[in-house]
């Protein structure tokens, strides 16, 4: 439990900034099957195969609720093309939180240095190539 | 309301299905009184809210036809109706009441969750540059409005008579929330009232009063054009109406950037 509230707030202070849902959905479906391949795999998030690559929807309700706790600042973007974008960033009493629970979570150094590669390797993709890599996994 | 401003359970429980338009005003209030007695009959309910017996007796079955009451058979063999043989009903409980609706909207709320993926990647590839968006539902014209504000990082150009539209409680959040991040809000209007100019204010948003009623418009990030109207009437809601078409964006910028008492000498 506390890994599911912890593992995206995680990303959003390493991101900075999470560019849209589907982002958060395709990086930590990444993350988590970097870790499996790893034999690092707790599986914090189910996913299914949806028509956008892996999907789940234990994951979309819990962004949200980061969002309604407050851990998560929602706000809204513009694309080039003059869209709006719903971008997450990690709000102060997320920081807290995360402070609080660091010692407590399951997620030890090399599953943070995973979710680090991840960033690295992943962040930059546009949301389509993110979409492709994330589904051809 | 208790002493420290707490709503009753049941009053809370129907606002509720109120903003939800679970059900008209007159069935919620019967079912309000429903919830709060053992039994309902007919009389009790025509007693209650002053309409007729028959009319009572209507909007019970009716009720009872959607799920919100249960009647009592009555007792005998005959079913006819007559006097001393007063239907009786109850309120179902709400968790059965509106099971088929609390269902229908998890399910709703997880299309919701799966839609969301591809209008993000549809807003990140498609390009509607050009292209004008009218939101006619105002509730709809003020969240688009307080996104595209939401959204700001350089600047938000105000422009209108009485630039009433920023009464908005919301939008004037929306406002608050830009100046802090240190956007750079203006704020050109002729005609302000007194109110709305403290109001203004207190959002961080820089003031003056423009010598001529100019157009009504806001500019975020020179990029973003919108502009709310009335359709006819001053008791009419606003409508919103919503561009990045660059040539029209532009011409926006560059009389708003004329105005001397605002911006200053460039």
């Amino acid at each position: 439990m506390l890994d599911e509230l912890a593992l995206p707030l995680l990303l959003a202070e390493r991101m900075e900034e999470v560019r849209g849902k589907t982002r958060f959905q395709k990086l930590l479906y990444i993350f988590q099957k970097r870790c499996e391949e790893r034999n690092m795999g707790v599986q914090i998030f189910q996913y299914q195969p949806y028509l956008y690559g892996p999907f789940s929807m234990e994951l979309a309700r819990t962004i949200d609720n980061l969002v309604h706790e407050r851990l998560l600042v929602e706000s809204s973007d513009m694309t080039e093309s003059g869209n709006t974008v719903v971008t997450y960033s990690l709000a102060p009493e997320g920081k807290e939180f995360l402070e609080k629970v660091r010692k407590d979570i399951q997620i030890d150094n090399r599953r943070l240095d995973i979710l680090n590669e991840v960033v690295n390797d992943c962040s930059g993709l546009q949301l389509t190539d993110l979409v492709t890599f994330a589904k051809s996994l | 309301m208790d002493e420290d401003g707490r709503q009753d359970p049941i009053t809370q429980f129907i606002d509720t299905m109120r903003s939800q338009r679970i059900l008209n005003d007159t069935e919620l209030e019967i079912y309000d009184f429903g919830l709060r007695q053992t039994i309902l009959t007919s009389s009790d309910v025509a007693k209650h809210f002053n309409i007729r017996p028959s009319t009572a007796s209507n909007r019970l079955k009716h009720l009872t036809k959607q799920g919100y009451l249960e009647e009592s058979p009555r007792d005998g063999a005959s079913k006819r109706s007559g006097k001393g043989h007063a239907f009786k009903y109850r309120a179902v409980h709400p968790k059965l009441a509106l099971r088929s609706f609390i269902s229908g909207r998890m399910s709703l709320e997880a299309a919701v969750q799966k839609i969301i993926e591809p209008l993000e990647i549809t807003a990140e590839s498609a390009s509607y540059e050009g292209d004008m968006w009218l939101a006619r539902a105002q509730t709809l014209a003020i969240s688009e409005g307080i996104r595209k504000i939401d959204s700001a990082q350089r600047s938000i150009y105000i422009s209108g008579r009485d630039c009433s539209w920023l009464k908005d409680p919301d939008v004037k959040e929306a406002i608050t929330k830009a100046a802090k991040r240190k956007v750079a809000v203006k704020v050109a209007a002729s005609q302000l009232d007194r109110g709305l100019r403290s109001t203004i204010k207190t959002t961080g948003a820089s003031l003056v009063n423009c010598p001529i009623i100019g157009p009504n418009f806001c500019v975020i990030d020179k990029s973003v054009l919108l502009i709310p109207y009335k359709t006819s009437g001053l008791n009419e809601p606003y409508e919103l109406l919503l561009t990045t078409h660059d040539y029209l964006v532009q011409g926006f910028v560059k009389y708003f950037e004329g105005l001397p008492s605002l911006i200053g000498p460039k």
